[in-house]
């Protein structure tokens, strides 16, 4: 379990993270999630005591976190170097060891996570002689190895192979059941969307909305209709019953007025173009963040 | 404690395992050898020729050529009077003769005689046949004057010139200005280079965690200072092995070597030296060690800290750019200064104990500011790195980077 209350931090001007309050719990894959520049960094450092904040406080376990909680958080950065020079099980047992573990309860754990991703045929080599899609499994075998009870991962998923993400995707969630508590930073919605159950939406140091994903979901969402069609859409935008519409390369996502008829507007459209696909969805989570965004920038 | 030491031992394992590390682990102490013996065989131009060298002769005195070969026998050198110019000419042009003389029937009312080399410019070969000539040709004028040859000797030796120094503990000892040059100029050179490769080597190692986000792992398990600390020892202990293997191997070979070449460094490679040069080597590192790892917490890339480390590299230059003053005035107060100025006394001091051991007390004095300055350094160096470990994205200057120390 980790809180934060009211949690500060500015650099100068900067307000990097301006007040935020949010609780991640044990078995709950928790998505903290904002686009660049939104503060994610600087709250995962000063949960990870790498800053300190300038108020508020971080609990983890209910006790104000410090130096000594450092061997139970595993952290995937999302940049990622790794010594080029070193062995695969050399590397992974010092980062062990840096985590206060003994040798043979290390090896023991290392020796299971490369078995899991058929990698122990490489724990003797060296980093340099791995593939790209190895180096970023030596690396979340690297933040998860000690046993730690608190796992972040920051974008676990960027410049990884679709199998690879599968493989880390499925351990993430596993780690979830067993009851670890993490913390997953994105700043691509569809990613937390698949994986995580509960999500806090930032945007420059503030919270825009935070809660279990289906509760947000159900808040925000006056339903959503994806549509796949040919033909020229700009006629969208003078319909009376559509309230906001986002264009993706392959398909529209529209919300419509609340007293709009779905019947109606449906032979609406098909009247003027061409339908492949038409569903009525819950918002996704990017639609959700743009419009929440759009409507506090409307508020300033 | 136990994760600092953790650090300590993968920094160590890291240098060690550098294949530069090995090969110059390896030929250090060929090196040292070399600059510690090497200029006095070239200043002792004698012992360059080699045994049984040949020189020919082409003279119609035979007589002469008696003489020169039992003088030259005397030198290692024999002579060879068979031939004529051109045979001679091939046999120098062949390599078996290193030369060969001409000699006129009135050598001694010309006096003039042709030398003959293949290079012409062998200067130590030239300097000994001169030598001997003179003394051979100005003995049979003596002779012709009617001095039997004891009284020639007697009075055609030469005097022994010998250089000697003065030292504060009185004794005196064997000293040539070149031989003492080339030895100061070498080890300080080690010096300087050990300092600032391994220096360097701190700070790009810094700087490639910081820009491959390693350091963020690191940080998720272990304080900044850990990090900094770690590698500073952890590099600092695989350069001390270094120093204590070439320290001891040139122990050996000087002290199995000596008798054989029966050469006197003209520096004595007294222990007390080698003592020396390890302490000044670890106060070195301390200081340019702790400052380079603080400019690699500053710096972007390794450009970035190049462009950044300059200022330090000034001060590690300045001592081998000014050695030749300062052997020559090891005692001018400019040399002084700069022997108890911080970030040019490791090497400075070294110098002046090599050539002019100065008073305990000036040594002491000398080190303890440098002490204090490491502590202030690596003070400083801790805030510094503690502010530029996390800042990425942003080329700050020198200035900037000072500026982090009130942080």
């Amino acid at each position: 379990m980790i809180e934060l209350q009211n949690v500060r931090k500015h650099f100068g001007s900067v307000k990097a993270v301006d007040g935020i309050s949010f609780a991640a719990r044990p078995g709950n894959i928790f998505g903290l999630i904002g686009p660049n520049g939104a503060g994610k960094s600087t709250t995962i450092r000063m949960i990870m005591n790498i800053l300190a904040p300038d108020s508020g406080n971080i609990y983890f376990s209910g006790e104000t976190i410090g130096e000594k909680d450092k061997e139970r958080i595993g952290y995937l950065p999302e940049e990622r170097g790794l010594y080029k020079k070193v062995k695969v099980n050399d590397l992974l047992l010092y980062f062990c060891a840096l985590k206060g573990k003994n040798r043979a309860w290390s090896q023991e754990k290392i020796d299971f996570w490369l078995k899991k991703f058929d990698l122990l045929a490489w724990k003797e080599r060296k980093i340099e002689e791995l593939s790209k899609g190895m180096t970023q499994k030596i690396q979340f075998i690297a933040a998860v190895a000690h046993d730690p009870d608190l796992l972040f991962f920051d974008e676990p998923f960027s410049g990884i192979d679709p199998v690879s993400a599968d493989i880390i995707t499925e351990s993430i969630i596993d780690l979830g059941k067993e009851g670890k508590t993490i913390l997953f930073s994105t700043h691509i919605m569809e990613n937390a969307e698949k994986i995580c159950s509960d999500i806090f939406l930032m945007n420059k140091g503030s919270e825009i909305v935070s809660g279990s994903l289906q509760d947000i979901k159900n808040t925000y969402g006056s339903r959503s209709i994806i549509v796949e069609c040919d033909g020229d859409t700009e006629f969208l935008n003078r319909l009376p019953q559509v309230d906001n519409f986002i264009r993706y390369p392959r398909w529209l996502e529209i919300q419509l007025i609340e007293e709009a008829s779905q019947e109606e507007f449906l032979r609406l459209l098909a009247a003027k173009l061409r339908i492949r696909k038409y569903e009525i969805v819950s918002p996704t989570l990017h639609k959700i963040f743009v419009s929440l965004v759009k409507e506090e920038a409307g508020n300033e | 404690m136990n994760k600092l030491f953790e650090i300590i031992k993968h920094e160590f394992k890291l240098t060690a395992m550098n294949r530069l590390y090995l090969v110059m682990t390896i030929l250090g102490p060929l090196l040292i050898f070399a600059v510690s013996v090497l200029p006095t065989l070239i200043t002792r131009n004698t012992t360059l020729i080699k045994e049984g060298s040949v020189i020919g002769i082409v003279t119609e005195e035979s007589s002469l050529t008696y003489v020169l070969s039992a003088v030259f026998t005397e030198s290692g050198i024999e002579i060879d009077p068979e031939g004529t110019v051109e045979e001679q000419m091939n046999k120098v042009l062949d390599g078996k003769n290193i030369g060969f003389l001409i000699v006129p029937e009135d050598y001694l009312e010309s006096n003039r005689i042709e030398f003959y080399t293949k290079s012409g410019t062998d200067i130590a070969l030239y300097e000994i046949v001169k030598g001997i000539l003179s003394k051979v040709i100005v003995s049979q004028r003596l002779a012709e004057r009617g001095l039997d040859s004891q009284e020639i000797a007697h009075l055609s030796r030469n005097p022994e010139l010998v250089s000697k120094r003065i030292s504060t503990t009185g004794e005196t000892r064997q000293q040539d200005f070149l031989s003492v040059l080339l030895t100061a100029l070498a080890f300080v050179m080690l010096l300087y280079m050990t300092t600032l490769l391994y220096g360097q080597m701190i700070g790009r190692s810094v700087v490639l965690e910081k820009s491959s986000k390693t350091v963020e792992i690191m940080l998720s398990s272990v304080r900044p200072l850990d990090i900094l600390f770690g590698k500073i020892i952890g590099r600092g202990a695989a350069g001390l092995l270094q120093y204590g293997i070439w320290v001891s191997v040139a122990l050996l070979l000087i002290k199995f070597l000596d008798p054989v070449l029966s050469i006197q460094s003209s520096i004595n490679l007294e222990p007390e030296f080698l003592g020396f040069l390890i302490i000044f080597f670890i106060l070195a590192f301390l200081l340019y060690s702790s400052a380079y790892g603080a400019l690699g917490a500053g710096a972007e890339d390794d450009q970035h800290l190049g462009q950044l480390g300059w200022p330090l590299i000034i001060f590690l230059v300045l001592p081998i750019v000014m050695i030749s003053p300062i052997v020559m005035n090891p005692d001018a107060p400019f040399v002084i200064a700069l022997s108890y100025f911080p970030m040019t006394s490791p090497l400075v001091m070294f110098i002046r104990i090599l050539i002019n051991k100065p008073p305990a007390w000036e040594i002491l004095i000398s080190m303890a500011i440098l002490i204090a300055t490491i502590i202030g350094m690596i003070y400083a160096a801790a805030k510094i790195f503690r502010v530029g470990i996390l800042m990425t994205g942003k080329r700050v200057s020198f200035r900037e980077i000072l500026r982090w120390i009130k942080y």
